[in-house]
């Protein structure tokens, strides 16, 4: 096939794969158009609602995209905080930090 | 010659996407039989999931108001379309993958985030505030399990490549030819224990299944990533997370359980791949019926905090852990 990606340990053949997902899209087309694909128009079934409550829509409600991640940033809050203490505003402490850094990443790789 | 090859390639791959299709279906309602049979209840039938996809192709596809339209119906189809694609590159048994030496287990990983993601953007794409929390989760949770998703297929890699084991350290093709379990010494052993106990608690999360089951949030409120879809959208999002969920443990038992009856009972040949087709498949629904049915049988579902605390701190030293031992091993060896 055309396309292949080999970097020595992995590897990736771009032509099969894209003839395959053709493929698996006819045919996943296919099931879809097995559905129904109409609805009534102009009706509030369109609406977001819970239990007949309506629910402003997402354009209504700002959600501020540091929320995304809000419950993973719960979760990980004493890592977030020791990671933090690490900021300590000293260039020294910094450049001490990127040494061992290095040092551990330069063992691995002898490893 | 090498047009019937292609030709007898692509007739393979049809038939094992409308395969895995047909049993990862059938996963769902044996799964839901189990966890009822668990209960003393009598529980669904094993054709639930079939009777509740033919009913959804029945029902209206409502597009929200305020929903981009190309997305909100694009994700779904991508979500499947990615799902099914994850079993052309996966050696089922002595069988080697449709697309051999096509592709590695980073592509298979790719794919499975693929579908993930697809979900994920299509909960935000229908314009509603419920689904885009649902969105939101999922993406926190395919945040949460990468990690000793990553840690245990990096590792096998890596011990592969360290221990010359023959073939390319990322093919899945060399886990299912040489079981790295027979290569291991006893640091290796427990090590790979560690990392296959890992994995299995990452195809509830994959699925967002039992325990996990919290983008869809069934037993909650309807904050989920497919709280606006209806109809085929639906019926094609639900086949979707079926497929994950048993490609996640295809992926599973392709690195950590490879083993072939047939060689076993001392078998060559195509009677070898006609046992171990099928054997493959029953170690898929016991690693599902593992990851998942027990798992929701004795847990509930846990809170998404919880979620990404326990596969980053408890499942994410277990990994490391795992990682740590495998690399003892190779040191000793």
């Amino acid at each position: 096939m055309f396309g292949s990606l080999f970097t020595g340990f992995g590897f990736w053949d771009f032509g099969s794969w894209l003839l395959f997902f053709v493929i698996a899209g006819a045919m996943t087309s296919w099931l879809r158009a097995q559905g129904r694909n109409d609805c009534k128009k102009g009706t509030e079934r369109d609406g977001a609602c819970l239990s007949d409550s309506h629910l402003p829509d997402a354009a209504d409600v700002t959600v501020p995209a540091s929320s995304s991640c809000l419950e993973f940033k719960e979760a990980l809050e004493p890592c977030c905080r020791s990671l933090l203490d690490f900021h300590s505003g000293d260039i020294t402490a910094y450049v001490g930090w990127f040494v061992v850094a290095t040092a551990v990443v330069l063992v691995l790789i002898v490893l | 010659m090498m047009v019937l090859g292609f030709l007898m390639r692509v007739i393979a791959g049809i038939a094992l996407m409308l395969l895995v299709t047909a049993f990862a279906v059938l996963f769902e309602g044996t799964e839901r039989k189990f966890h009822a049979v668990i209960h003393r209840r009598t529980g669904p039938p094993l054709m639930q999931p079939v009777y509740d996809i033919l009913k959804l192709l029945e029902k209206d596809n409502l597009v929200p108001r305020r929903g981009n339209p190309l997305f909100f119906h694009g994700c779904p189809w991508v979500a499947m379309v990615a799902a099914v694609m994850v079993f052309l590159y996966i050696p089922m048994g002595s069988l080697p993958p449709v697309l051999s030496g096509k592709g590695d287990i980073i592509l298979v990983l790719c794919l499975l985030s693929l579908s993930g993601a697809a979900v994920a953007v299509g909960g935000f794409a229908s314009g509603s505030s419920m689904a885009g929390i649902g969105a939101r989760r999922e993406m926190v949770l395919m945040m949460s399990y990468e990690i000793p998703l990553a840690v245990a297929s990096a590792t096998l890699a890596w011990f592969a490549y360290k221990l010359g084991v023959p073939g390319h350290p990322f093919s899945l093709e060399t886990y299912a030819s040489t079981p790295l379990w027979s290569v291991a010494g006893k640091a290796g052993f427990f090590g790979f224990i560690c990392l296959s106990a890992a994995l299995l608690t990452v195809i509830p999360g994959e699925s967002a299944k039992g325990l996990m089951d919290i983008p869809e949030a069934k037993s909650g409120v309807p904050e989920s990533a497919a709280a606006e879809y209806s109809g085929v959208n639906l019926a094609l999002l639900y086949i979707a997370v079926n497929l994950r969920a048993a490609a996640i443990s295809a992926l599973a038992v392709s690195l950590f359980f490879p083993f072939s009856l047939g060689k076993a009972i001392g078998l060559s040949g195509v009677l070898t791949a006609l046992v171990d087709f099928p054997f493959f498949w029953v170690k898929v629904f016991l690693a599902e019926a593992m990851g998942i049915t027990v798992l929701r049988t004795a847990f509930g579902r846990l809170k998404i905090p919880q979620t990404s605390s326990f596969y980053w701190a408890q499942i994410g030293a277990l990994s490391l852990a795992g990682m740590i031992l495998v690399s003892v091993d190779v040191l000793l060896h």
